[in-house]
């Protein structure tokens, strides 16, 4: 055995504890985002083993020659606006089942449980939920509201909504449940001394709550930025893409393995990239502002 | 080439007991292949374990290791970018045939080379990279049950006639015509009729000639109007959004729908589903007829070769690679199992309805290669050929007609200067 000396043997251990997870990182996300860049510089076809470098060319034909390509971006709106409702959904909810109302486990169980749920098979349980005929429509019958049933995702002007509430209901319990890890953080004499001065709920919760979990709202809206520009599997698995559903990560795939364009759709992944670190960026600026205020 | 359907009415069945004897040299066919396949109904009812024994007996010192791919399209060119890929494999259709050469190896030693039909279509630079398992006849596959409640007595020959048939089915709520919109895949049906309404086989290529071919009038144009036609009109399910392909060959099977445009493939999965539903005998339902595309009254078939085999470029075996691909495709029923028009002409083909079909001797239209340039420009033009997607979107467009002049835009942008 070789003797150390308590500094090394603490490098040692950094080392080695670092070892793992460094590589697999590197491994599995560094190296493939290296590559990424590299393909988008290329006219690769994603079979062939010749690669031509295009310099910016790919660039170049999303961002001017042909910007139908970016038109699927636009679909990310509707998300947004969902994952807006969604965020005031899950405060209004982790605010109620903070107070410690009876049920509140089984609640919080209920509304947390979609997301712990595989993604496509909530999007293929939604698809038949939401066909003709299917569980929304023979439920609404049910209730005598058979009247209203709609084509819910074929009719054009719904079916957006319809995806989006279909997102919803799926990543609802997630921010449902930091929400309501931030609102335990917040001290309890508080509220008590805010009761003695006469304040009522609403007041308590613009004033004591929301500042108090304020950071942790802001993280959430940068997560549904995120999420909303990344959308793939409910779409995917639910329309397809038909009437105009066809979000910015499926219009990739379909360029990279149906046109056989690698190339190019690594060009867009990495638009889509470099999208969503400006997003980030400005919210981190607007939210740090706020913090110092 | 021509002749070929009409070939296997006259050869007589017996030839094709000689057919295996012919197998070139036996002498280096050995060791291990993997042969990846598309067809799961092999797998599950132990058919590929038994042709892979019966090679093995034949050929003592070869192992067939089969593999099955769910999704043959998208899976094997990952596979194919991996450069792991096995021995014997389809000749994907969505390569480039330029690329084949990369990718296969040429097959022109082999006896089928003479023999088999469709050889053309894989022959690049003059060399055959791929044998077809067998050849599809497109065509309206009907419930004839269901015409019958609809009170239709002959099968219609004219587009009219048709449309007056889904009128009829309709008032019977049948659905008179499922064209699997939610599926996605069946759509690319229409890139397809476009031959039958250019009535001519090699269209694609005449097509690179046009800087419009979706304008009204060109063939191309009317089969995305006629498809959209029969949207408008309520003939086709009323549900396009779901895949309901499993469901619509139930529907098909017991005569609840009356009509689809696919090959003869689909009868065997149609008399299965719905039979599955405890309908007796929907064999004896399902009939054939050409599908009309206009008034002339002399519709035609439209013949298209289903996958074929080739032989990897990286294959360590390439002999025994050839040998069972010989094999399958003369001494074993794949093709006939599968519901095709066998690729070797020396095998008839068994299945009814094909027979029925044939039997009235409608013309015969068969589809030639689309080139490299045509599927490069259809890419380019951002068309997704054979996958049925821009046509879907067609079909759903609020506006059709800037729709269309949208594709004939691209595509013009997208053809060779």
């Amino acid at each position: 055995m070789l003797a150390l000396n308590a500094h090394m043997q603490r490098r040692l251990v950094i080392v080695s504890f670092l070892i793992a997870p460094l590589s697999l990182l590197i491994l599995f996300s560094i190296w493939p985002a290296i590559q990424l860049v590299w393909f988008s510089l290329t006219d690769w076809n994603g079979l062939s083993a010749n690669k031509n470098f295009v310099g910016l060319q790919n660039y170049h034909t999303i961002l001017i020659e042909d910007q139908a390509l970016l038109k699927p971006l636009i679909n990310s709106a509707y998300y947004f606006a969902g994952s807006v409702l969604q965020l005031s959904l899950a405060t209004y909810f982790a605010v109620i089942l903070n107070r410690k109302m009876p049920g509140s486990n089984l609640f919080r169980m209920l509304l947390f449980m979609p997301f712990v749920l595989n993604a496509v098979a909530v999007s293929i349980v939604f698809r038949d939920f939401l066909q003709i005929d299917g569980g929304l429509d023979a439920l609404m019958h049910l209730v005598g509201l058979g009247v209203y049933t709609r084509e819910w995702v074929q009719d054009p002007e719904i079916v957006k909504w319809s995806l989006v509430f279909a997102s919803i209901w799926r990543y609802l319990g997630f921010q449902l449940l930091i929400t309501y890890g931030a609102l335990q953080a917040v001290p309890t004499d508080q509220y008590e001394a805010a009761r003695i001065e006469g304040a009522t709920e609403f007041q308590q919760f613009l004033y004591i709550t929301l500042p108090t979990i304020a950071p942790i709202l802001g993280l959430q809206l940068i997560l549904a930025t995120v999420g909303s520009l990344e959308v793939f599997e409910v779409p995917f698995l639910i329309t397809g893409g038909a009437n105009d559903t066809k979000t910015f990560i499926m219009a990739t795939l379909e360029e990279a393995f149906e046109f056989r364009r690698v190339g190019l759709a690594a060009a867009m992944a990495v638009i889509l990239l470099v999208f969503v670190m400006m997003v980030m960026i400005v919210q981190r600026t607007l939210f740090s502002k706020g913090e110092r205020a | 080439m021509k002749t070929s359907v009409i070939a296997w009415k006259a050869l007589p069945v017996a030839s094709l007991l000689a057919a295996g004897v012919s197998i070139s040299s036996a002498g280096d066919i050995g060791g291990e292949i993997t042969f990846y396949t598309h067809f799961s109904q092999f797998v599950d009812n132990g058919d590929w374990e038994r042709w892979a024994g019966e090679f093995e007996d034949r050929y003592p010192g070869t192992d067939v290791e089969v593999l099955h791919v769910g999704n043959y399209r998208k899976e094997m060119p990952t596979r194919i970018a991996s450069g792991d890929y096995g021995d014997v494999l389809n000749v994907l259709d969505n390569l480039p045939p330029s690329d084949y050469a990369e990718f296969y190896l040429p097959l022109n030693d082999m006896s089928l080379a003479d023999t088999h039909t469709f050889v053309d279509r894989y022959t690049v630079d003059g060399n055959i990279y791929g044998y077809v398992y067998g050849a599809n006849a497109e065509a309206i596959v009907y419930n004839k049950a269901a015409f019958e409640r609809a009170g239709i007595e002959s099968v219609p020959t004219t587009r009219s006639e048709l449309f007056a048939a889904c009128d009829r089915l309709k008032s019977e709520d049948i659905v008179p015509f499922q064209i699997n919109m939610g599926a996605g895949w069946p759509m690319q049906q229409w890139d397809k009729a476009a031959l039958l309404f250019a009535d001519d086989g090699s269209y694609y290529d005449k097509a690179l000639m046009d800087s419009a071919p979706y304008a009204e009038g060109k063939p191309y144009g009317e089969s995305m109007r006629f498809v959209r036609e029969l949207f408008e009109a309520g003939c086709t399910e009323r549900d396009y959004t779901a895949n309901n392909w499993d469901e619509s060959k139930m529907l098909l099977g017991a005569g609840e729908a009356a009509m689809w445009f696919l090959a003869n493939w689909s009868i065997p999965q149609t008399i299965v589903a719905g039979e599955s539903l405890g309908v007796d005998n929907v064999s004896e339902d399902l009939g054939m007829f050409p599908l009309p595309v206009n008034d002339s009254g002399n519709p035609a078939v439209l013949l298209w070769p289903d996958w074929a085999l080739g032989v990897s470029a990286k294959s360590d075996n390439p002999e025994t690679a050839k040998a069972w691909i010989q094999f399958l495709l003369t001494e074993t029923d794949v093709a006939n199992a599968s519901g095709f028009i066998p690729g070797d002409p020396r095998i008839a083909p068994e299945m009814p309805q094909l027979v029925e079909l044939f039997a009235g001797e409608p013309r015969i239209i068969e589809a030639s290669t689309p080139s490299s340039e045509f599927k490069q420009a259809m890419a380019d033009a951002r068309l997704d050929f054979m996958t049925g997607t821009y046509i879907r979107d067609l079909v759903l467009a609020d506006d059709f007609d800037s729709a269309i002049d949208d594709i004939n835009t691209r595509w013009s942008r997208a053809l060779p200067q």
